[in-house]
């Protein structure tokens, strides 16, 4: 049995473990770097160590640091959150070696997947759906046609030797193929002295949609259903529902099927995430493999009631899962979104600072994880996700609705977010329609129009009573940055 | 007391006056009847016309304010008198030959500064009461004070020179 867990993260996903293992009535271990002193998941932890100075480097991807603080307090596991070492085989290798219990999967399933070129083969020969088409580069116009035909159209002409878009041709017909690999070809040699080409299935206004499985150490694995991802900007994920709006409870089966069989493939153990790369028609291809928490687990949470950090708790025990395939079940629909320390307006510049106060959104059907606290820095050594806004409803409608809602009623004062944004993305009328794919917000919030709220009598009033009421106090109408006000110490206790 | 809102390159005129439980406000020529509430230093419940807003209010800087409402927060660069009168100076006090001149009629309340003394940007210079209400007057670059023209309890009139600065250091 374990009765103290290390958590080797910081920020939001460390607190969420902290709960989870307070919950279980297991000790935790909070590390820290010098910036996280005052952090919210030092503060919640039953024990608390500093490994190292600010920059990740030296602190929270500090393997000895890590593994010596857990030795000395007595922590039998580790749980490494996402980020940061969650990923690293070494240090999944390293744990194992000095008798520490990684939290995650084997350090072989984690490398793996790892590499993305043969974690690619390896499911193609484990019969998981990769996109279709050829590594091997094409030397001719007629065998591009031949291997179109197998891969089925529209598919993409890709240079072997590069990307950035150069040597690359979207081939909608057969008509076109023999002069768009001419095409592609003579622009591959000219950029990058190589003129080879290979071909890949064009997936379409492709959707990010993934698997959760649970696998134990005992043979058994299962699957809790899908996410929704495809909000996305430069690929990094903003807004993630589940389920998916696209999914049947047919192509959820099928799809949990792959996934398990892609989590046998490599022997894996713990929670982990199948992203598979869906066409609008509900075709999958397998994308990759995260191998730990993720982000967004927490909607999976919400529509199935499972727990995923106690699930990771006790198969790191050696205990076998806690459920069937067939007790779990989908009940109803969550949403998540993610708040990011970042000015919209301005290209989403990260916002490094102080929070001068924080509201979290209360009341039916919400939660919220978050590391965010008033009189808190959001460090400029670390990500700016600062909060995770979550809602549940019983159906996609509701959920929506009461994310708008407690979107409303969230709010981070003193520092830039995003929150007008995932406001603006919730409201939009084609997310309301499940009209989603990983080109939504470049199409629906292109930089020119950013939303802004229009400006209102009660905002303008509002300056002014509080210009005049500062200028009353004799001071100029900016308060010292230092000052502590009663509204930031006392707004939502210290959160 | 009057303030300038500062949007589309036009100054927009908004009035308060103090009612026993918020302000009347006239922003643009329209009147409001405000019920204002202060919760805390910066967050306060406005009721106008029945209609209810929570509001937070948090300024970096001088003239710029964030207000913070449910569907979204709103930038409002809002100038009082002083900091029109400080805009005019060209670069205010502390600015090369620049001085500070009283944003208002009122009465000078504390000198916080004596001639020949260095000051940095930022530093008080002079208070000025006006409408019960007290203006600190800072530098607004780092500079040496050349000549104190007021002692405290004058009265001194709206554009009056306050302080006159020598050779300015840098800033403005």
């Amino acid at each position: 049995m374990i009765n103290k867990v290390l958590i080797a993260n910081r920020g939001e996903i460390a607190v969420r473990i902290l709960r989870a293992l307070r919950d279980m009535g297991i000790a935790s271990v909070a590390v820290y770097s010098e910036a996280d002193r005052a952090a919210r998941h030092v503060r919640l932890a039953d024990e608390a160590y500093c490994i190292g100075p600010p920059p990740s480097a030296q602190s929270y991807l500090n393997m000895d640091a890590i593994l010596s603080t857990a030795k000395a307090c007595g922590a039998q596991a580790i749980h490494p959150g996402y980020g940061f070492l969650s990923e690293n085989p070494l240090f999944a290798e390293r744990c194992e070696k000095e008798g520490v219990i990684f939290v995650g999967p084997p350090a072989g399933a984690i490398r793996a997947m790892g590499e993305k070129t043969r974690a690619r083969q390896l499911m193609a020969a484990a019969g998981v759906p990769v996109v279709p088409g050829t590594l091997v580069p094409l030397d001719s116009p007629e065998a591009a046609e031949e291997a179109a035909k197998t891969a089925g159209y529209p598919v993409m002409l890709k240079a072997a030797a590069g990307g950035g878009g150069k040597g690359m041709r979207l081939v909608e017909s057969r008509a076109q193929i023999a002069s768009a690999f001419r095409d592609a070809s003579s622009e591959a040699l000219k950029a990058f002295g190589d003129g080879s080409v290979y071909l890949e299935r064009a997936v379409v206004r492709p959707r990010h949609i993934e698997m959760q499985i649970l696998a134990d150490g005992h043979g058994n694995c299962i699957y809790l259903g899908e996410r929704e991802c495809s909000i996305q900007r430069r690929h990094q994920k903003v807004v993630e529902e589940a389920p998916s709006p696209l999914v049947t409870p047919v192509m959820r089966a099928s799809m949990g099927e792959v996934a398990v069989r892609a989590a046998r493939a490599v022997g894996y153990q713990s929670a982990g995430t199948i992203e598979f790369l869906v066409d609008q028609s509900g075709e999958f291809f397998f994308m990759e493999m995260n191998t730990r928490l993720q982000v967004e687990h927490a909607v999976t949470e919400m529509v199935t009631g499972i727990d995923l950090v106690r699930e990771q708790i006790r198969i790191a025990e050696g205990a076998p899962l806690s459920l069937r395939q067939e007790d779990v079940t989908i009940m109803g629909w969550a949403m998540e979104c993610r708040i990011y320390a970042e000015d919209p307006q301005r290209n989403f510049l990260p916002c490094p600072g102080t929070i001068h106060a924080v509201r979290l959104p209360e009341g039916p059907n919400v939660r919220v994880d978050s590391a965010a606290f008033t009189r808190g820095e959001i460090s400029m050594f670390y990500d700016p996700m600062v909060a995770k806004v979550i809602t549940w409803g019983s159906g996609r409608d509701a959920c929506a609705a009461t994310m708008n809602r407690a979107l409303m009623e969230f709010q981070i004062v003193g520092t830039h977010t995003n929150r007008d944004f995932l406001l603006a993305i919730v409201n939009h009328p084609a997310f309301r329609a499940g009209a989603l794919d990983t080109g939504f917000i470049p199409r629906h919030f292109s930089g020119a129009s950013m939303p802004v709220s229009s400006p209102v009598a009660a905002a303008d009033i509002a300056a002014a009573i509080y210009a005049y009421e500062s200028s009353r106090k004799g001071t100029s109408t900016a308060p010292p940055q230092s000052a502590p006000s009663a509204w930031r110490r006392a707004m939502m206790g210290d959160r | 007391m009057r303030f300038w809102i500062i949007r589309d390159e036009r100054q927009i005129p908004v009035e308060l006056e103090e009612r026993p439980e918020g302000y009347t406000a006239v922003l643009d020529g329209v009147t409001y009847e405000v019920g204002c509430a202060r919760i805390l230093d910066g967050l306060y419940s406005l009721l106008m016309g029945g209609e209810s807003y929570e509001v937070a209010v948090h300024s970096h800087e001088p003239g710029s304010y964030d207000v913070h409402m449910y569907d979204g927060v709103r930038h409002v660069d809002l100038l009082s008198p002083l900091d029109l009168v400080l805009r005019s100076q060209h670069g205010g006090p502390g600015a090369h030959g620049g001085s500070v001149r009283a944003p208002m009629p009122g009465k000078v309340v504390k000198v916080l500064v004596e001639e020949g003394q260095s000051v940095l940007k930022g530093q008080g210079l002079v208070v000025v009461e006006a409408m019960k209400m007290q203006n600190e007057l800072q530098a607004s670059g780092d500079a040496v004070v050349q000549h104190v023209r007021v002692r405290e309890g004058d009265s001194v009139e709206s554009g009056a020179e306050l302080v006159t600065f020598g050779g300015a250091l840098e800033g403005g």
